[in-house]
């Protein structure tokens, strides 16, 4: 969690420290209650109202009944607040984490396990000091959850809404053009939960356990057939590539292998691939499996990459391997393809694995990077997994606070191999934040300086190909935070924010050197950053005024043709609108100066999605706002083909003539 | 073994913030009240599974999440009434305006999240762990509810 999100949770719980309880809840009061329950109960009569209508409690009643045992959070519970008593013991306990034994990787190299039991020693050092931080027995302290029927289906596995593919190019004849999905890094390919390949439509449906293929050839929709996932398969999202749809998500997967160890624990990433040749009846034709929580995917000349967290929660046991090294194909990981923490204990996992698109039925090759919370940046030819180290549940025993450490893994045609270690001061924000050109990687972060304060500055570092800082500037507009940025070839841009929005320009020709070039300060910022020509940034987020009031969602084009001199040459508000999905997923944006569009969800009192397009005399125009139907949680997503637009959330979808933008059908699936 | 005094006494020092989380979810202070002392009488007959009194925060909170999921439930197919209806009212004793409208925006699910975040004290693990989510699903929900929640909260 960053410090900003800390923030914002203190400020909701300050809130409502005056909201006054209501007397019926008082501790008297409350045990008042349960007396006289425990009193009727044993006597057999229907209870008095007390404090909740006599409904309500007949209800309790049935839930009682339907009490289940659920394994505990146990160890790893936080007792916050829960008594000073507990604090103190905590206290005790982390005095001697800094000493807790398990040999400290060396932050400057990657290394590899030698065996599993180096391996088990991070894990178990991780138990020890929560179980002392915790001040709880291990594995079973005990606790029953209470569940009931309701609450089970309830409960969603669905991953953070994240989107399509790329690699397909869409430069047809120009009316049969259709759009793919907006990537981070151009040539490499990302899923999503709609894609198109200009005749048909792929969408998953609400429940994740869909998708949809709809023929888009006329102006009436028509879907032609499905695919319906296994009914333990959450799918996350998909890639279509060639005639193929790969589904990626999650897999409730417990198997006993023939020693009779469990595999998979109850959970795995699945990677299930189907063949598209005949549309009325998809085939799936292969299957992955590997250890841990589907986390995101990239797609490169013909392999997939997928990455997963492996959370180790379960009791480990030293001989019994699978209980604590992942899996890929049923496959125990090999010691040499694991690769240590920085820390002298860990609990996580990052597993990555390819899988090649001609023979989807197992894995090319498979690394894991112990490491906690990680989140991946993909460049042409290498992955990197940063780690901001402040977010570990560990961190006030780390020695070294507030950085994000960096592994570094090359790959090429799914040949994985891990190349340099290195860390920096401070967060990245996104993945836009970091960002790989010509042998070295440029950062930019925004560093805490006393834990606790929100006093806080900036830095822009530049690494070479080991990972060794070359360059960097530091201590840049204090007490701002990096809301977003974007690199092109030499230069930099990035927005910080507190009450304007500076939009920073940085030069790194040379890259031992990099300097700032310009500064521009306007009121609200901009949450999200897109190249729309050489000249040309747009920027999508919020307008504010000078004392940080919002006035709603805005859109910003840039003049960057001076990186020094950089303009804001047009505005457009969209009062009423508060947020938009594309500031905190980019596949939600449909940007395509080819086109002239510029296309993205909006909410506030509705939700919508608009269509700008831009040009220098008549600034931005609102092309189509129209309300969004559906209720998908996984969000909404606009795609062009054939010179229609087709905005779809969930299980419905809308079609547009490009042009005049009048809604010619839609579809609920 | 914990008795009726011992569990006044842990009762004590969470039912305030017991009483906020379910105000956040259930977003109506009889509503709130009520799924309080469901909860609370849910504890009280079960509190002899608890074996560790450090525990109890956590495993009460637990427990009334779930209650205000069902009663949320139950009462979803009213909900965009409740919600219009929520929204454009004003509770003496209910949430400040601009919290009430910032847990609004979000679905069932980021509430509890959030809730679970601010009043239970809990990580993206832990949450994973009680609402059977992934906990990068948590995270990355959390973030994006707070980005949504930031703007609509008052100073």
């Amino acid at each position: 969690m960053t410090d900003h999100e800390k923030e914002i949770l203190d400020k909701i719980k300050q809130s409502t420290e005056k909201t006054p309880v209501p007397e019926s809840l008082a501790p008297d009061q409350i045990m008042k209650m349960l007396e006289e329950h425990n009193s009727t109960q044993a006597s057999g009569h229907i209870p008095k109202k007390h404090g909740f209508s006599r409904s309500q409690w007949m209800r309790g009643g049935l839930i009682a009944a339907a009490l289940v045992l659920v394994v505990g959070i146990g160890a790893h519970i936080r007792q916050q607040n829960l008594s000073s008593d507990s604090a103190t013991s905590s206290t005790k306990g982390s005095s001697s984490i800094g000493t807790s034994s398990g040999k400290l990787a060396s932050s400057d190299t990657l290394e590899t396990a030698t065996d599993y039991d180096e391996v088990y020693t991070y894990l178990q050092s991780y138990q020890d000091e929560l179980d002392s931080l915790y001040a709880t027995d291990s594995t079973d302290s005990g606790i029953v959850m209470y569940s009931n029927e309701t609450a089970g289906s309830g409960a969603r596995t669905d991953s953070s809404s994240s989107s399509s593919d790329s690699a397909t190019a869409s430069t047809h004849a120009v009316d049969t053009s259709f759009s793919d999905t907006n990537v981070r890094t151009e040539g490499v390919g990302e899923a999503d939960i709609v894609k198109t390949d200009g005749n048909y439509l792929y969408t998953l449906k609400a429940n994740s356990k869909e998708i949809s293929i709809v023929d888009i050839r006329s102006d009436q929709m028509k879907v032609v057939s499905g695919i319906s996932l296994n009914e333990n398969f959450q799918a996350s999202e998909f890639y279509l590539s060639d005639q193929k749809l790969f589904v990626l998500g999650n897999m409730q997967n417990t198997k006993v292998d023939s020693d009779s160890k469990t595999l998979y624990r109850g959970s795995c990433t699945r990677i299930q691939t189907y063949d598209l040749t005949d549309i009325n009846n998809p085939k799936s034709i292969g299957t992955v499996d590997q250890s841990g929580y589907y986390l995101t995917s990239r797609f490169k000349d013909g392999y997939l990459y997928v990455f997963s967290d492996y959370y180790v929660y379960d009791t480990i046991t030293k001989k019994d391997y699978p209980s604590y090294v992942p899996l890929v194909d049923d496959n125990l990981l090999k010691q040499s393809d694991i690769y240590l923490p920085t820390n002298h204990a860990a609990d996580q996992y990052l597993v990555v694995s390819s899988v090649s698109a001609d023979d989807p039925e197992k894995a090319a090759d498979q690394k894991a990077i112990m490491s906690e919370n990680g989140e991946v940046y993909v460049s042409e030819n290498n992955i990197y997994i940063y780690e901001y180290t402040n977010s570990s549940i560990l961190a006030d025993n780390l020695a070294a606070k507030n950085q994000t450490i960096l592994r570094k893994l090359s790959y090429n045609k799914g040949k994985l191999s891990g190349s340099a270690q290195g860390k920096v001061k401070g967060y990245l924000n996104d993945s836009f934040s970091i960002d790989e050109y010509d042998n070295t990687l440029r950062l930019v972060t925004t560093v805490t300086h006393n834990v606790g304060s929100s006093s806080q500055s900036n830095s822009v570092y530049v690494l070479d190909a080991d990972l060794k800082t070359i360059g960097k500037i530091e201590d840049l507009a204090k007490d701002e935070q990096v809301y977003s940025a974007r690199f092109l070839g030499d230069t930099g841009y990035f927005v910080t924010y507190e009450q304007t929005d500076p939009l920073f320009s940085v030069d790194f020709s040379d890259p031992e050197n990099p300097k700032i070039l310009g500064k521009l300060k306007i009121p609200g910022f901009s949450e999200y950053l897109h190249f729309y020509s050489d000249n040309l940034l747009l920027g999508i987020g919020m307008d504010t005024d000078e004392n940080g009031v919002t006035n709603g969602v805005k859109v910003s084009m840039f003049d960057i043709s001076d990186p020094s001199d950089v303009k804001e040459v047009s505005k457009y508000t969209l009062d009423q609108y508060y947020y938009s999905d594309a500031f905190y997923d980019y596949r939600a944006a449909l940007v395509d100066p080819e086109k002239n569009l510029i296309g993205f969800p909006l909410s506030g009192s509705a939700d919508q999605y608009v269509i700008l397009s831009y040009d220098k005399d008549q600034c931005f125009q609102v092309q189509m706002q129209e309300e969004v139907n559906g209720n998908s949680y996984l969000g909404t997503r606009g795609v062009y083909a054939n010179e229609k637009f087709y905005v779809i959330n969930g299980n419905a979808i809308e079609a547009y003539r490009m042009g005049d933008y009048v809604k010619i059908d839609d579809l609920l699936l | 073994m914990i008795d009726a005094i011992a569990f006044k006494e842990l009762y004590k020092t969470v039912y305030q913030d017991l009483y906020r989380f379910a105000l956040c979810m259930m977003h109506h202070p009889q509503d709130a009240e009520d799924a309080v002392s469901e909860a609370v009488l849910s504890a009280y007959e079960n509190i002899h599974k608890l074996r560790k009194e450090e525990a109890f925060r956590s495993w009460i909170f637990q427990i009334l999440a779930n209650v205000c999921r069902r009663k949320l439930k139950s009462r979803e197919r009213t909900e965009t009434e409740l919600k219009e209806d929520h929204a454009s009212a004003t509770y003496c004793d209910g949430l400040r305006t601009d919290v009430e409208r910032a847990f609004l925006i979000l679905d069932e699910d980021d509430q509890l999240i959030i809730g679970l975040s601010v009043y239970g004290g809990y990580n993206s693990k832990e949450i994973g762990k009680m609402l059977k989510l992934n906990p990068n699903t948590v995270r990355s929900r959390r973030k994006r509810a707070l980005e949504k929640m930031s703007w609509l909260l008052k100073e």
